[in-house]
């Protein structure tokens, strides 16, 4: 089913098919790599021929008194310096400018692709934590593909500059210098090993130690209404406590690697200067003083490129990870998307036809066994019941938010399937139950729904839904930049500027998600009389907390476990006394 | 630098470690520094001189040197690792231990992000700060004195020639540091605000697709994105500049250390090895230069972390007991009154209420009736001490509950807040929260006057069910409810509803009523409701209207005197037949 194609599983990529995919980013920018090679290439030059030039000036000029010589190789020198600069100038702008246009695109791409999955996706795998893994998986890829990239292609490219330097000038001597390297290898590993372990303890730790806290500063109010706060302070310490042993364990690994390696470095240090000095004193004179000074440049110079690349493995670990998901995500077929050869919806009169309609979330919980429904143009169909019984189930099908199984959904006799999804749900409108707004200005969220609106329209659309007096009552007026979350207006108002975003974009057919926040009485009077505005004209779906809101529904659609429970007018369903009766008796006053 | 004395008092528990990290450190630095002396003399008495015992002392030499580095490099890194884990781990316990503490008008004027931020990141920048960047700074100070006392020492004609780059490299780099701060932080502002579209993308994501606005949205997205591809272009260049620069001029000190001074080793003036000798000591000069730039930058964030960390320590903690209290029991009968309470928040000038004044006796339900921001639940707040009462007094059983103890208070005074926020573990957990060591029979009694009892056991694991962050997984009427079990489970003498049943259907809510009954008859409670329904069965009604009492009395009373609690009621008539 194309339910499981969205599904994130566990880590599907090796490392290599991570890379793979982001080097194919690469492709498009062919010209700019180019020129970081030749960058590269230049800075590793630089880097490479200055040992050897003063290796040189050393054997050659100083130890034989010649000044004129020496001169001509310091020339030489201050140029070979002046190419690495332009080198090392060069590769980083490029670079930057390279991994900086890959993470764009990869952004871009994200985005866009977020926007075509279709709501499904984000109720099973959680906005937040979709949220929080982009914005982390992102970055983690970003490092990777900024200064790690950076670092590794010049360490790679200065390793190679060094050996073929140093096979140049001596083969012996070369090989007494790598011969340390398989050992610095398999201790890398070893330590890679041990300290991915270790600092897997840590990130857990810091995990449970950041979730806890999170809960706790939220829940502060809590603990102190039940005077709580000491049991919670001494859980806080045990987190704590369990934390900073993990931290001082992974240290622990990290102290030693260091210096471990840097032991090592030294002994190849050493094994030059003594084999070096063996051949220069008892050889046959091809190594001469100059070649053992290079080699102890180089020695250094050959060993901090592995370090680093060794390093690099490990924390790019975690931007493979990151990149795994990402590639998930935009591996994540849409579920809902336009037919190819669809056609486009444009003004219609608001007919809608449920028929024999079948549906659930799981295919193994079938909600709809075979309803059917129809509204009008202009009518209005509510419905009622509990929490979690499925009231949004038709809205969410009649803007193609889920797919039905089978049977028909038809507006205005065309099946919805068979038009493009953007002029299908151009034809709805809704007010969502949560009151979303965009941290925008008032204005800028009054024209979500119609970018082309003008102020005024907007401004009239305010009055329509009450909203205008208290807008003007805010110090910027409809310039007031909303907060997300930030209780700048109150609930009720939240609402009203959604309808009358709702009223701008006006749409035929209007979804309505009764807000169930509490909202005092007179508020909602106004709330009340802005629906009444919007309603107009329009055929409706709304779906009802408030059974006052709904007594003139044209049909009331009772749902309860395992479906539609009743369904009619206000008054047959009265006087029918079954489950709607006995809600209206509940809210109303003893 | 105040700032770093205050740190330094955290470092005293862990000196022994401190000290030992730090003599580490001294050590490291003066085998660094001892290196190209020996290499100088491999090449003088050694090579040079054909001498094959000179090679291989100073080889042994090199290693030993090496061994010595290593063995304290590690308990240098080591050390000072427990030791700011240490300082850390304080730090933290104290910051967490102030904000359980803290008032309700402290948490109401501080998002818990922020003091997040505080616990976590802050505290992690002062330990990093305390664990590398102050043995570093030394260090560097150290090595860079040192290797420029050498070169003098050496030959001080060619360090003279050599130490003319230095000035230039210094400049250049207090000009990318101070640059450095400004441009990272606008590529981080415009990194927030890119995901900040992101993330209200993904929260809207139903309103974005029912507006079909997805193409709006990846334009907006789009151009931040550009604005920040171009921001990290800008410190490309800078950077791209500048450190190959400083390099270059790194590398012409090398050119100059070689070329003039192999004129003078010519002249025999200087030997060969001492010329090498002196190009390490060249490249020392540079690697502290880089670190104590970098260093600025951390002690410049830790120390506004560390300021922002005080800033919490030393805030006071506005409630809390009294120096002799007096202790208050279940055995308490409850009975509460207001004597001419005034209210306002701190360092605001308008009253949120004003001489309210009112008497519950035990067993009696006084209900609280308003518009949104008519001061009701501020009213509540004030009984277990949220906040205290600016004028007037509160009593119960006739004391004032200042002269209470805190959290006998507290235990004794049972809120069911308006919004409810449950925390991740279990049910059971949940209900529990207020009396860890509760009974099965306890809970499950609870749960059932809560009317929680029969949705709970339709939950795949009953009460052992998992509810994931603030409560997830369970509706908005079934956390209440869940709510209103933990609160009854400590069987508090005064329960205050604060409009926490609103997410329950009318079916619910009117069987919750129900079962409350006998529990109310007993206890003192004071119920926040918007509805006329909630409130008619009330011993007493006090209709509030801008943090005052402008009627009171019972349902039927309140008809025949209050015009507003006519107006009130007709309103919500009129909504029932609209």
């Amino acid at each position: 089913m194309s339910q499981e194609n969205e599904q994130i599983p566990a880590r599907t990529r090796t490392d290599w098919d991570v890379i793979k995919r982001l080097l194919a980013y690469l492709g498009g920018e062919g010209s700019v790599l180019a020129v970081v090679l030749v960058m590269l290439v230049l800075q590793t030059v630089g880097n490479a021929f200055g040992p050897t030039l003063i290796g040189r000036a050393i054997d050659e000029f100083i130890s034989v008194d010649d000044r004129a010589g020496l001169r001509t190789t310091m020339l030489t020198l201050g140029g070979v310096y002046l190419v690495g600069w332009v080198g090392f100038m060069g590769q980083i702008y490029f670079m930057s400018m390279l991994s900086q246009r890959l993470l764009k695109k990869l952004r871009s791409d994200i985005f866009e692709h977020v926007q075509k999955l279709s709501i499904g996706y984000f109720f099973k795998h959680g906005a937040g934590d979709l949220m929080s893994r982009l914005v982390n998986d992102t970055s983690a890829v970003g490092n990777l593909m900024g200064q790690q990239l950076i670092q590794s292609l010049g360490s790679l490219f200065g390793l190679i500059a060094v050996l073929i330097a140093m096979f140049a000038l001596n083969v012996q001597l070369t090989l007494v210098t790598i011969i340390i390297l398989p050992i610095m290898v398999a201790i890398t590993w070893w330590f890679s090993i041990r300290s991915r372990a270790a600092y897997r303890e840590t990130r857990e730790a810091l995990g449970q130690l950041s979730a806890g806290l999170e809960e706790d500063l939220s829940t502060v109010r809590e603990a102190q209404s039940f005077a709580v706060t000491e049991d919670v302070i001494n859980h806080f310490r045990q987190d704590n406590a369990h934390n900073r042993d993990a931290e001082i364990r992974a240290a622990g690994i990290t102290a030693a690697f260091a210096p471990i390696m840097d032991a090592l470095s030294t002994l190849a240090t050493v094994l030059v200067a003594g084999y070096g000095g063996y051949l220069a004193i008892f050889g046959d004179g091809t190594v001469t003083v100059g070649v053992v000074v290079a080699f102890l440049s180089y020695a250094q110079q050959f060993f901090r490129p592995v370090q680093l690349l060794s390093n690099l493995y490990t924390t790019a670990q975690s931007a493979f990870a990151g990149g795994d998901r990402v590639f998930d995500l935009l591996d994540a077929e849409p579920e809902i998307s336009s037919k190819p050869n669809a056609s486009e919806f444009s003004d219609v009169d608001g007919h809608v036809a449920f028929k024999d309609i079948v549906f659930g979330y799981d295919d193994s919980k079938i909600i709809l066994d075979g309803v059917s429904l129809e509204a009008k143009p202009g009518e209005m169909i509510a419905f009622v019941g509990e929490t979690g019984a499925g009231k949004s189930t038709f809205v969410n099908l009649l803007g193609r938010f889920y797919d039905i199984n089978s049977g028909d959904l038809l507006i205005d006799g065309t099946d919805v399937r068979d038009v493009t999804v953007r002029s299908l749900r151009q034809q709805l409108g809704e007010v969502p139950q949560n009151s979303f707004l965009f941290a925008d200005s008032i204005m800028n969220n009054l024209k979500y729904g119609a970018h082309e609106a003008t102020d005024d329209e907007a401004i009239s659309a305010a009055k329509a839904a009450m909203a205008h007096e208290f807008i003007m009552d805010l110090p910027d007026g409809y310039d007031t930049v909303l907060s997300t979350g930030a209780t700048s207006i109150s609930q009720g108002q939240r609402q009203l500027l959604c309808i009358a975003r709702a009223i701008l974009a006006d749409p035929k057919i209007l979804i309505l998600d009764e807000a169930t926040s509490n909202i005092d009485t007179r508020t909602e009077r106004l709330v009340q009389k802005a629906i009444d505005n919007l309603l107009e004209n329009r055929t409706s779906f709304v779906i009802a907390h408030r059974l006052s809101t709904i007594r003139h529904a044209n049909q009331i659609v009772v749902i309860g476990k395992g479906g539609i429970v009743e369904r009619g007018t206000h008054d047959e369903l009265v006087t029918a006394g079954g489950h709607y009766a006995g809600l209206i008796k509940a809210q109303e006053i003893d | 630098m105040d700032i770093i004395r205050r740190g330094l008092v955290y470092l005293r528990p862990y000196w022994r470690l401190a000290a030992g990290a730090f003599a580490s450190m001294l050590i490291v630095t003066a085998t660094n520094l001892y290196v190209p002396q020996v290499i100088q003399q491999l090449i003088d008495d050694g090579i040079e001189a054909q001498n094959w015992e000179g090679i291989i002392w100073a080889t042994v030499i090199l290693l030993g040197l090496a061994l010595i580095r290593g063995v304290f490099s590690f308990t240098n890194t080591y050390w000072s690792a427990e030791s700011s884990q240490g300082i850390a781990y304080d730090l933290r316990n104290e910051i967490f231990e102030k904000l359980e503490n803290l008032s309700f008008s402290f948490h109401d004027t501080h998002q818990t992000g922020k003091l997040m931020t505080r616990t976590t990141s802050d505290v992690e920048n002062v330990r990093t700060f305390f664990a590398q960047g102050l043995l570093q700074l030394v260090s560097a100070l150290i090595t860079f004195l040192g290797s420029i006392i050498i070169l003098l020492v050496t030959d001080w004609r060619l360090a003279l020639a050599v130490l003319s780059t230095v000035p230039v490299i210094i400049v250049i780099f207090v000009f990318l540091f101070s640059r450095m701060g400004p441009l990272f932080g606008e590529v981080q502002r415009m990194l927030g605000k890119l995901n900040t579209i992101l993330q209200e993308n993904i929260a809207g994501i139903r309103v974005v697709k029912s507006f079909t606005a997805e193409p709006f949205e990846l334009q907006r997205y789009r151009d931040q994105n550009e604005n920040l591809y171009q921001q990290n272009i800008h410190v490309a260049r800078y950077f791209g500049t500048g450190f190959p620069t400083v390099f270059l001029l790194s590398n012409i000190g090398t050119l100059i250390v070689i070329w003039y001074g192999g004129n003078r080793v010519i002249s025999e003036q200087i030997q060969l090895g001492q010329l090498i000798a002196f190009n390490s000591y060249l490249s020392y000069l540079l690697n502290p230069i880089f670190q104590i730039g970098g260093l600025s930058q951390q002690l410049s964030s830790a120390t506004a972390s560390g300021n922002r960390l005080f800033e919490i320590i030393d805030t006071e903690i506005e409630i809390t007991s009294p120096a002799n209290p007096i202790p208050i029991t279940h055995q308490s009968p409850g009975h509460l009154s207001f004597e001419n309470v005034t209210f306002r928040y701190q360092g605001s000038d308008s009253n949120v209420l004003t001489d309210i004044s009112f008497e519950a006796h035990p067993g009696q339900t006084v209900a609280l009736l308003g518009s949104t921001g008519s001061g009701k639940s501020s009213i509540v707040n004030l009984i277990p001490r949220f906040y205290d009462v600016t004028d007037g007094r509160i009593a119960i059983d006739g004391t004032n509950i200042r002269e209470y103890d805190l959290n006998m208070l507290r235990e004794q005074v049972g809120s069911c807040l308006q919004e409810v926020t449950l925390r991740s573990g279990t049910i059971r957990d949940n209900i529990c929260f207020g009396k860890p060591d509760a009974t099965e029979d306890e809970i499950i009694e609870a749960a059932k006057m809560a009317q929680a009892h029969v949705f709970i056991m339709q939950q795949p694991n009953g009460y052992d069910t998992q509810v994931g962050e603030r409560g997830s997984g369970l509706s908005g009427g079934q956390r209440q409810r869940v709510a209103i079990a933990r609160v009854l489970l400590v069987h508090p003498r005064i329960i205050i509803f604060d409009d926490s049943m609103s997410a329950l259907d009318a079916e619910t809510e009117q069987e919750l009523k129900v079962a409350l009954n006998p529990f109310l008859e007993k206890h003192t409670a004071i119920i926040i409701a918007q509805r006329i329904s909630t409130v008619v069965s009330a011993d007493q009604i006090l209709v509030i209207d801008n943090g005052e009492i402008i009627a009171r009395g019972t349902h039927t009373e309140l008809l025949e005197s209050s015009g507003v609690y006519q107006d009130i009621v007709r309103s919500q008539l009129e909504e029932e037949e609209a």
